[in-house]
């Protein structure tokens, strides 16, 4: 197979108000290649494909394509280059057959603007030929298995003429065998001449899949090497920059009484969940996307209604139907989307810290400047929040800076039971650290906490114990110290 | 003063400071083109004239913040002053007693849009858009289309009468500013309008109870309503169906100029405040230049999209950025 360079980035440097978010990054893909990026949240992986997607602009370096030095001013720009990016998020239109969802914004025309049918179809038989699958044009796309959508994503690319494909995470959702059906299409795509950058949590993927494996690590380019030559732990050594055992600060902690139990737990999202916590025990709650981790911990929290089975706080009873009454018993919530359900962005740093609190600080319905002032400095204190002044805007933080306020205006109501959403989604690693010996600080103090993560080194690192989720139940529960990633995954993509 | 306190202040002006200057440019502009205006009784004057729009503003700022709209407070307005005035003049109710119940009803009808809109998940422009039908509709079958006149003194005297020389709608007005502004800032209730506006679902999650909230500010808007009612019904000693027309867009205007934004979380009492004036202002300018009323129609609609413009620029500055 004879592979030509077909995107070559050279010192390619980029800053956000206070971050450095990519540093003199250099790299090279070829045609027939499929290169892995690893790192964790927040290395920089997002920044690089916006500024390969034409989102962002780099503030210095230079992007040659096929050999011609270029810009991707905007993502329309990059769609034209060949660029296409194929996220997490699906953009199908459900109500859509495959191929008008294949060529939307650009159907085949005839006279007057009809849409010239034959040729759709016959189009999109091509295209379904390469991706290898075996369905027809007509189908509607909202009814087709969240694999195949994935693929036919994919086929948008190649309608559009794309040569570089980059994949953010397609995996995330889907399992095991929906997976392998995703890379033999892509290894298929390598033999005809694409070069595809694919980006996965799942290390073990990247070794499946990848030619060559290249780690990012705080906006800068550690290192890339042939697949061949990486294993498990040199490629985790490289994206975290310390043993595991020092990147994640898991203390011994005396586990107390039962705090919380559930039973048979059942609605719409989750069936028949059981389980308990004690005292300053870590749960960690894996699985794949969609297996029913976090309506669990928004179950138990009050968001969403149950409808058979029950919950014990210390062995009582008790009702819980939103998260006001969830906050009373003790039980608090990190939401997974900082953003959507965490903050109010347009609010001051003060403001959100006291946010859940505000009748606690209050008398008679009055609240002092001075009081939520003082709670204010000791949270930005104690958490090292990062801000010019309380009065601050929230939305002018960085994403770590943003997570500890959420993880203030949560300790302010001193849970005994705290349930955590992808806690360190998006965040830098510096962050990521402090808020992991917050984390552990809560553990100290005898809370009881339930960590969701999709990041299995997180919660290797971090929990006692691991329930696997898949299709809204528990399949399995493990003590940490006898898992691994593969253990895990095996049980979450349904391969046991 | 420490550096934050300063800070707070420089930042709570900055967000006020631009339509602050309008007003001042826009006094400074008819001082010099009118004789007449620049005085101590024109400003009671304006004061008077803008005092039921304003008393509406502020229920609608509460509504507002929390991202919610009352369409429906000019004819409920209009009709709580007809059952006002018949409750004295028809059924010969005592005046306390006419008053208590107009406003009772003021809150009743305001809690039917806050139930459509957090029980039923109504969309709260729709619902009080076809609440303000009804009721005007409503206004005539009950009065028969014509005006309910003859109230005693004692009635008339909360929108006609004076206080220490200072008309009473205008002492009302402002007392009601002030409380409005404290509740807003200073109590639980207040922060947690600003957190369900600024973000709902985060609001929620925070264990705030996000639909009683959104229900009490309308309830507010309806209690305000009906003082709003009664200030007009007693200026012009006389309860028309066909009064108040239009006041919710005159009083949904002085939010926006002041800085609310209808997707709620922005913006102070202040603010609206100064919204409210701004719009009095000009039409009292208007008004002493001997410029037609049509222009002035024009002239408040093309202050809120200069309004609404600015916004939309600083969201996109902000968006930019982020």
């Amino acid at each position: 197979m004879n592979s030509t360079p077909i995107l070559e980035l050279t010192n390619v440097s980029k800053r956000f108000p206070g971050v450095n978010a990519l540093k003199n990054v250099n790299l090279t893909l070829n045609t027939n290649e499929i290169l892995g990026l690893a790192g964790e949240n927040g290395a920089g992986k997002s920044t690089l494909i916006k500024i390969l997607g034409g989102v962002h602009q780099p503030d210095e370096g230079s992007i040659e394509l096929y050999g011609k030095q270029t810009e991707i001013q905007n993502s329309h720009a990059a769609i034209e280059m060949g660029i296409s990016i194929i996220y997490q998020e699906l953009s199908l239109v459900p109500e859509l057959s495959v191929a008008e969802n294949l060529y939307l914004g650009a159907l085949p025309k005839k006279q007057a603007g009809r849409i010239d049918f034959k040729t759709l179809y016959e189009n999109s038989r091509e295209i379904l030929n390469i991706l290898g699958l075996d369905i027809s044009p007509k189908t509607k796309v909202g009814g087709l298995g969240i694999s195949i959508q994935q693929l036919v994503e994919i086929g948008k690319a190649l309608v559009r003429d794309a040569k570089i494909l980059i994949m953010d995470e397609p995996t995330s959702s889907l399992g095991r065998e929906d997976a392998e059906r995703l890379f033999l299409t892509m290894k298929n795509l390598k033999q005809k001449g694409y070069g595809i950058i694919f980006i996965s949590h799942r290390l073990n993927e990247l070794f499946g899949v990848t030619d060559h494996i290249t780690v990012l690590r705080d906006g800068e380019i550690i290192e890339t090497r042939p697949t061949k030559t990486w294993d498990m732990d040199s490629l985790v050594f490289a994206m975290v920059n310390r043993k595991i055992d020092q990147f994640y600060p898991k203390r011994e902690v005396p586990i107390g009484e039962k705090v919380l139990t559930t039973t048979n737990l059942e609605n719409k999202l989750i069936h028949d969940i059981s389980f308990s916590i004690r005292a300053g025990e870590i749960v960690g709650i894996s699985g794949l996307m969609g297996s029913g981790r976090s309506e669990l911990v928004k179950t138990i929290y009050g968001v969403y209604r149950l409808k058979k089975g029950n919950i014990q706080i210390d062995g009582k009873q008790c009702r819980i139907d939103s998260p006001q009454s969830a906050l009373k018993h003790g039980i608090a919530l990190v939401p997974e989307n900082r953003k959507a359900e965490g903050l109010v962005l347009e609010s001051t740093v003060k403001e959100n810290v006291v946010m859940s609190v505000l009748k606690k600080i209050s008398r008679f319905t009055f609240i002092s400047v001075n009081t939520i002032n003082k709670i204010t400095d000791y949270a930005v204190k104690y958490f090292d929040i990062r801000t010019s002044s309380r009065n601050q805007k929230v939305i002018k933080l960085s994403g770590g800076n943003q997570q500890k306020i959420v993880f203030a205006r949560i300790a302010e109501t001193n849970p005994r039971i705290l349930l955590l959403d992808e806690p360190t989604r998006g965040i830098d690693i510096g962050s990521k650290v402090e808020i992991y010996n917050k984390i552990m600080d809560f553990a100290e103090k005898g809370t009881a906490i339930i960590i969701v993560s999709s990041d299995i080194l997180e919660i290797l690192g971090l929990t006692d114990r691991v329930l696997v989720m898949k299709e809204g139940t528990i399949v399995v529960e493990v003590n940490t110290k006898d898992a691994d990633s593969k253990i895990i995954m095996d049980y979450a993509t349904g391969g046991k | 003063m420490d550096a934050a306190k300063k800070n707070k202040i420089k930042f709570e002006m900055k967000g006020n400071l631009s339509i602050l200057m309008g007003l001042v440019v826009l006094c400074i502009f008819f001082s010099i083109a009118s004789s007449k205006f620049l005085s101590a009784s024109n400003f009671i004057n304006i004061l008077l004239q803008v005092s039921n729009v304003g008393i509406v503003a502020i229920g609608g700022m509460f509504v507002i913040l929390t991202g919610g709209i009352d369409l429906s407070s000019g004819s409920m307005s209009a009709i709580l002053g007809l059952f006002m005035a018949g409750f004295c003049v028809d059924n010969g109710f005592p005046v306390p007693i006419a008053i208590v119940l107009g406003i009772i009803m003021g809150i009743v009808l305001g809690f039917v849009n806050g139930l459509s809109v957090t029980r039923l998940r109504m969309s709260p422009f729709i619902v009080t858009l076809a609440m303000q039908s009804m009721l005007r509709g409503l206004g005539n079958v009950y009065s028969m289309g014509t005006t309910i006149s003859g109230m005693p003194d004692s009635f008339n005297f909360i929108g006609g009468g004076k206080l220490w020389g200072i008309p009473f709608p205008v002492i009302l007005l402002i007392f009601l500013f002030i409380l409005a502004h404290y509740v807003l800032s200073k109590t639980v209730f207040g922060h947690q309008v600003y957190a369900v506006g600024g973000n709902r679902e985060a609001a929620y999650l925070a264990g705030i109870n996000v639909k009683r909230i959104e229900l009490t500010t309308y309830l507010i808007a309806g209690g305000l309503t009906a003082v709003a009612a009664l200030v007009l019904t007693g200026r012009l000693a006389a309860a028309l169906p066909t009064a108040a027309v239009g006041l919710e867009f005159s009083a949904i205007s002085a939010i926006v100029i002041g800085g609310g934004s209808l997707s709620g979380g922005k913006g102070n009492m202040f603010g609206t405040l100064i919204g409210v004036l701004i719009i009095g202002v000009l039409n009292n300018g208007l008004n002493l230049l001997n410029i037609s009323p049509f222009w002035s129609q024009f002239a408040q609609g093309f202050i809120i999209f200069i309004a609404v413009l600015i916004d939309a620029l600083n969201l996109r500055r902000i968006q930019d950025k982020a």
